[in-house]
């Protein structure tokens, strides 16, 4: 009975059903087009893509543009220099926000003073200036650690990770607490275990701000042998049209990268978003049940 | 203090000892600069430094309200913000809503991940994207639109169309990340409801308007009310990486206006009043939309 209702139903619907798919489908593509756009301009031939509009496969197909990244330094410089922010960055981070997270989803006195200290932060700021200031104190300036130490923990990272923790089964930590493990020994043998996927969203999350980093890195760093991708990419846009694109930031240095071909810059582009592409569609599963617990109070 | 909170406290030292890197952190580069704000009542001098700076009491304020830009900053901040608001706010709604209807796991899987793409990529990436498609001569819309119309497009340096500009780009970046939290609401709503809707002869539209839509308003409701409590963040990146000499009237925000008094005008003092009075106004708004939403039984906070 039941499923001769249902294939009543499913009929009667099908044409709001495709239309459903139908947009969904243009969604994704307006979504996906410009990478794929990137991509293809990339892996064009300059002197042909300039006289010939193309939509969907590139004109003049050659590799010579990521070939070019690859060999010259002042492009790849970016390149391993946010590498190094980021893969650094992240462990330091994911390290330090879950050792204030397992304290935090423990009764301990004084824990909610602390954890009012942490969370206030995200509701209010020193500011530019005055965080400019300490970073200049601490002599960050002009460091691949400016982009690191100011950024170390981000409260919302350690929440989600502190409402997961403090999800675990006290019975499972007890039972090792009975046979004598200290915190130290509860932590690294029982919570991160459990809390595995948690860990990879927030690492993901804490890796995409590191590599993404702009406005930090436009502010404290000026010597070209430091910048990060997103500033040689930054720098390529300008010289093309001084007028656009961050035209208004201080401009220190020398232009790394003057006189740079079109598809050349395309072809940076094409590595400053690979490493997120190639690994967030893994994590997928995890981050998604990640924001679940984090931002759904039950 | 009693002999027994010692005694306690000392018993999970390993657990104080383990927040002191964090709160190191928090103490330094989060605190220090909570002081620092003082500048913004001072007239800040590098020389001297924050402390020997003269004071000069509210000052830096006065020259804040009186100045021309400030009425024409404020305008552009909140109606930016207001835009994204009413026409960025609902999109991730509407999709979750359109993928939860979709019955095939891989096709829905494979939407997400392209739709989520977007989140993944830097401000200057996207600006960069941009401008290979809109720039006035060699941008392959332009390009399209001038064989087609014989005119020119000129979209970014365009005030008229700039701040459109900006809201279909934060569209395109943020809606697919922004249903992730509607899934995740979606998916615990317990499936006997639609058995016995389906059951009373409902259709599937109905479903949604009467089930549905209900069922996710709690979560719709958060993200309205932390949103509006976010009002004068109207997107700093994103502006700074695509703002340009033509539409600085149209496009000038808060944020915008901080960073050039401070960092390309030096005023450090000046500067740092205008992120004060940005983060008060910021924090009264997200304390006032928190009371609101308390009274609809939804405490964020």
């Amino acid at each position: 009975m039941r499923t001769v209702i249902e294939r009543y139903r499913n009929n009667s619907i099908s044409s709001l059903t495709l239309i459903n798919y139908f947009l969904l489908i243009l969604i994704g593509l307006i979504m996906f087009y410009p990478f794929w756009y990137i991509l293809m301009y990339s892996l064009s031939t300059y002197s042909e893509v300039i006289h010939k509009n193309f939509l969907i496969l590139p004109v003049g197909f050659t590799m010579d543009n990521m070939l070019y990244v690859l060999k010259n330094a002042s492009m790849y410089v970016g390149v391993i220099n946010s590498a190094f922010v980021t893969i650094v960055g992240t462990i330091l981070s994911v390290i330090i926000t879950l050792m204030i997270a397992y304290p935090m989803s423990k009764r301990i006195h004084g824990i909610n003073t602390i954890s009012f200290f942490v969370y206030f932060t995200m509701l209010f700021s020193g500011g530019m200036i005055p965080i400019y200031l300490i970073v200049k104190d601490t002599g960050l300036m002009n460091s691949l650690w400016s982009l690191i130490i100011p950024q170390l923990v981000n409260p919302f990272n350690l929440y989600i990770l502190r409402n997961f923790i403090k999800g675990i089964p006290e019975s499972m930590v007890e039972a090792a607490t009975i046979d004598g493990a200290g915190h130290m020994t509860v932590l690294t043998r029982i919570i991160i275990p459990l809390a595995l996927p948690i860990i990879a969203t927030i690492a993901l999350f804490y890796g995409a701000r590191y590599w993404n980093a702009f406005f930090d890195a436009v502010i404290y760093i000026s010597d070209p042998k430091k910048w990060t991708i997103q500033l040689v990419i930054r720098d390529l846009i300008m010289q093309q049209n001084p007028e656009v694109s961050g035209g208004s930031t201080v401009t220190t240095g020398k232009m790394a990268t003057a006189n740079t071909l079109e598809t050349v810059k395309m072809a940076l582009v094409v590595f400053s978003v690979l490493p997120m592409v190639a690994v967030y569609p893994f994590l997928q599963k995890y981050f998604v049940k990640g924001v679940m617990v984090g931002a759904v109070k039950s | 203090m009693s002999k027994k909170l010692w005694r306690e406290v000392w018993r999970d030292n390993t657990l104080y000892l383990m927040m002191l890197p964090a709160i190191a952190f928090f103490i330094i580069y989060r605190y220090i600069p909570m002081y620092g704000i003082i500048i913004a009542f001072k007239k800040f001098n590098f020389g001297m430094g924050i402390i020997n700076s003269p004071w000069i009491g509210l000052e830096n304020f006065q020259d804040l309200f009186r100045s021309p830009f400030f009425s024409m900053i404020m305008y552009n901040t909140i109606t930016i913000s207001f835009y994204k608001l009413v026409l960025c706010f609902p999109l991730p709604i509407i999709v979750a809503l359109m993928l939860n209807q979709v019955r095939n796991k891989y096709f829905k899987s494979s939407i997400q991940t392209v739709i989520y793409l977007p989140y993944f990529i830097s401000w200057i990436v996207v600006a960069t994207v941009v401008y290979v498609f809109l720039s006035p001569d060699s941008g392959v819309i332009s390009k399209l639109w001038a064989d087609i119309t014989g005119s020119k497009l000129d979209i970014m340096m365009n005030p008229k169309y700039f701040r459109g500009l900006l809201i279909f780009t934060e569209a395109w970046k943020e809606t697919g990340w922004g249903t992730i939290i509607y899934l995740a609401s979606l998916s615990s709503i317990n499936s006997e409801l639609y058995e016995a809707a389906d059951i009373d002869g409902a259709s599937r539209l109905q479903g949604i308007f009467y089930i549905t839509i209900p069922s996710i308003m709690p979560a719709i409701l958060t993200m309205l009310i932390l949103r509006v409590g976010y009002i004068l963040n109207a997107g700093f990146e994103q502006i700074f990486v695509m703002q340009n000499a033509m539409v600085y009237q149209v496009s000038e925000i808060l944020d915008t206006y901080v960073y050039k008094t401070g960092f390309q005008q030096g005023n450090f003092g000046l500067s740092t009043a205008v992120g004060l009075f940005k983060s008060i106004v910021g924090l009264t708004m997200v304390v006032i939309t928190n009371n609101i939403a308390k009274r609809f039984g939804e405490d964020i906070l």
